[in-house]
């Protein structure tokens, strides 16, 4: 199984948590992911992600002009529901990355 | 925004993909918009399209047309906007022309092979946008495909000729009322959509047509000529309105 396979189901969560941390655009995001050794994403990858977490309410967009002028750039907050998700996730993360360090130590020994 | 050319051409093949595939404009602009930021800040560290989609541009553009919802009424707004804009150009050369007859196979026909048009179309601006095909092919491709619908518009004119049944018949004061109505409806759409081309595709093919079929020249010469006006006119009238567009993009990059 592959990095971005594995991947597919917690690039939700670690967007989340990006974005609890204040409001960020889609290419801060690459970065932040970058600098915690997130180097298999591919960029594009988030932005359909992105589309999804603001269909089911998990966060807003907010268009700013940028500090350069030129076109808007479009900034993601967290909503009340996006916060409890990512809640949920932390507790389901911590349950499964337990388990799943337990069998590999086992496997291990 | 400055970008290289490779992303420009995937972020328009992008656009045309979504609005075939009936997003909404205001989303599709919100996106793309988006992406040429990430783009943007992504070529200035060396980056290409490919480093970004990770993907074939179809897979990519599926995937974002994944998530975004069919905007019903948009398509329904364009399909209105077809039907009435080709109907009312019709009609005028019909008004201009003076015969306002017009039977059940005309009345139903001519609609429905307008909507099959335009549904040819979108599938093929969809599936060139989807791929990257050399312009020859493209355009091969744009000219047999609407070329089908188009025939069958043209047979649909061809039986009224030789076996409709007039079902309505406008006189003098129905042509006068529906020349009117045909100008309004495609100044209308040309507001709407912004682009000259409705209002002068019928000035560049009826004004011509008007003094040819009342020129001196033989029945054959004026046949010639007018089945020649439609497609010279059409395409001058194409060639302002990508002209007008281009401008404004120009405008939008400086």
């Amino acid at each position: 199984m592959s990095s971005s396979q594995l991947l597919k189901g917690v690039l939700e969560g670690c967007l989340l948590s990006i974005i609890s941390k204040g409001e960020t655009y889609g290419y801060e995001m690459i970065e932040k992911l970058a600098q915690h050794g997130f180097t298999m994403v591919k960029e594009g990858s988030i932005y359909p992600l992105l589309l999804r977490m603001k269909k089911d309410g998990l966060v807003t967009t907010v268009q700013k002009e940028m500090p350069s002028g030129g076109p808007k750039r479009k900034y993601y907050h967290l909503t009340p529901a996006g916060q409890e998700e990512l809640e949920q996730f932390k507790v389901r993360w911590r349950d499964m990355s337990t388990s799943v360090n337990r069998l590999m130590e086992e496997e291990e020994k | 925004m400055n970008v290289s050319k490779e992303s420009r051409d995937f972020l328009d093949r992008l656009s045309i993909y979504l609005i075939t595939s009936g997003k909404n404009e205001k989303e599709i602009r919100e996106i793309t918009g988006e992406l040429e930021d990430h783009l943007h800040e992504a070529e200035q560290n060396g980056k290409s399209v490919e480093d970004i989609t990770g993907l074939t541009p179809k897979a990519y553009m599926d995937q974002i047309a994944k998530e975004m919802p069919f905007d019903k009424m948009g398509v329904f707004k364009y399909a209105l906007v077809l039907i009435f804009g080709s109907i009312a150009f019709y009609v005028m050369g019909d008004a201009i022309n003076g015969t306002m007859d017009y039977s059940w196979i005309i009345l139903i026909g001519l609609p429905v092979m307008i909507l099959f048009y335009g549904v040819m179309v979108a599938r093929l601006f969809k599936y060139t946008a989807g791929k990257v095909l050399s312009k020859k092919k493209e355009f091969t491709l744009l000219l047999v495909m609407s070329g089908v619908p188009l025939a069958g518009m043209g047979g649909v004119v061809f039986l009224e000729k030789f076996i409709g049944d007039t079902a309505v018949s406008l006189g003098t004061t129905g042509r006068m009322v529906g020349f009117v109505l045909c100008a309004l409806i495609l100044i209308g759409i040309s507001i709407w959509s912004k682009t000259p081309i409705m209002i002068i595709l019928p000035i560049v093919v009826f004004v011509p047509q008007y003094f040819i079929e009342r020129s001196s020249w033989s029945e054959e010469t004026q046949l010639m000529m007018i089945g020649m006006i439609f497609p010279i006119g059409f395409m001058i009238s194409l060639g302002i309105s990508f002209l007008q567009i281009w401008r404004k993009e120009r405008k939008q990059i400086a």
